[in-house]
């Protein structure tokens, strides 16, 4: 009888949907099974590491909020209702991991280091544009709340959905569309154009609210 | 600029979904239709479209999992949440990277665990009776308890680890079936039970890039 991950290797490639991968992979942890908790980490684990990495340079801290979400997943699978998918209710947990370990370990003596890796960046792709692009988001970032930076993030590196990080965030959606709404007309207010054009206008006229 | 301005105001709301493609096909038309009249969002679309480029462009912070993984297999496996397995069926093309690894630490544990009998037994040829494998749970009567558990990654050379333990004044006094985590202990024996010296060796062992886990057993490292 073929086990759930053996299936599952042979859909690789043609994976038509990963959540309903990693529902059936979740499932499978539920029960105790070693080889799609390991299975399930491995794929999880470059999302988060860029996601997680983008708050912290420390990459021992980076592999200890992964396994501290891990640790949650194989204790709680059975919890899982299903009513998110598996990623996104992974991601939240890693969210509230993140939190928890950036209090404990703040990340101030990581900013040289963080430039740094935004140089190096910039040096790998060896395009100006891209080292422009790279520098434009590390310092718009850093002008936005945490709120509002992790609402971006979670929008636009991970690609969730309003609905999804409201479920992530513990919060209303009102709240996420409130939290980029400011976050965009902070950017806006505040970064010089691409390409040496002078910078968008603050253009709060734009939005008629 | 004579749109409605709720719908100005809707499309300017719904641009970073679109943008990051978890909007409804009906909010996407509803923005598309608006995009075509309004410049002042088709500006703003544009922003937004090279925002999201860049954070994507942004290269990734690439690391093997694979030792993150064995530590967290190592830590649910001393919390009992999961139980050790002897063999584990994994994808053929990680077997032999794996065996290779297993191999190697289990040569360093297997000629560490030697070294330190031949040492205390001070007759290498008679080696005592009750020498064998031995998990962490049962310690052999007269050796010094574990009081830190140490998992090392695979690839930490016997140098490193001689030098590791040099450096903190512990040696191996025990070690688990496949050698993949070890008990350590004060090569002073008076030292073992000193909050002060573990919690010390702890924090040179977990400054170390190859040590995967290094943490105190029972109530070795506290404070009395």
């Amino acid at each position: 009888m073929k086990s759930i991950t053996d299936e599952l290797e042979t859909r690789n490639g043609g994976e038509p949907d990963a959540d309903t991968a990693e529902r059936r992979l979740l499932t499978a942890v539920a029960g105790g099974d070693r080889i799609a908790f390991e299975r399930l980490y491995l794929r999880q684990h470059p999302l988060l590491a860029r996601f997680i990495g983008r708050h912290t340079a420390r990459r021992d801290l980076v592999d200890e909020i992964i396994n501290d979400t891990f640790w949650v997943v194989w204790r709680k699978a059975a919890e899982f209702r299903g009513e998110s998918k598996v990623a996104t209710w992974i991601v939240g947990i890693a969210y509230r991991c993140m939190l928890k370990a950036l209090r404990q370990n703040p990340p101030a003596a990581e900013q040289q280091d963080e430039a740094g890796l935004a140089e190096l960046a910039g040096q790998e792709s060896g395009e100006s544009e891209q080292r422009e692009l790279s520098d434009w988001v590390r310092r718009g970032l850093d002008l936005l709340s945490p709120e509002q930076r992790m609402t971006l993030e979670l929008a636009y590196y991970l690609g969730q959905s309003c609905e999804e990080i409201a479920a992530i965030m513990n919060c209303a959606s009102g709240t996420v569309k409130a939290r980029m709404f400011h976050a965009r007309l902070r950017l806006r207010n505040s970064l010089p154009g691409l390409g040496g054009e002078p910078a968008p206008a603050a253009n709060s006229s734009s939005v008629r609210n | 600029m004579n749109q409605e301005p709720n719908a100005h105001c809707q499309t300017w709301e719904l641009i970073p979904w679109v943008v990051n493609g978890t909007a409804t096909a009906a909010q996407r038309e509803r923005v598309e239709a608006h995009l075509r009249t309004c410049a002042d969002c088709r500006e703003e679309f544009a922003l937004q479209q090279q925002f999201h480029a860049a954070m994507l462009a942004r290269p990734a912070v690439t690391s093997d999992p694979q030792p993150a993984l064995a530590q967290l297999f190592a830590r649910l496996e001393l919390q009992g949440e999961l139980a050790p397995v002897e063999t584990v069926p994994r994808r053929r093309h990680r077997a032999n990277a794996w065996l290779a690894a297993a191999v190697v630490v289990q040569a360093v544990g297997l000629g560490l665990l030697g070294a330190a009998l031949l040492h205390r037994s001070g007759n290498g040829s008679a080696a005592p009776a009750e020498a064998g494998y031995r998990t962490l749970s049962s310690t052999a009567p007269g050796r010094a308890a574990a009081a830190i558990r140490l998992v090392a990654a695979p690839d930490m050379t016997l140098a490193t680890l001689r030098q590791l333990l040099g450096e903190t004044g512990l040696h191996i006094v025990e070690a688990n079936t496949d050698n993949s985590i070890f008990g350590l202990a004060s090569v002073d024996a008076a030292q073992t039970a000193n909050a002060e010296f573990i919690n010390a060796a702890l924090l040179r062992l977990r400054a170390q890039p190859g040590v995967l886990l290094a943490e105190p057993v029972g109530d070795a490292g506290r404070a009395p």
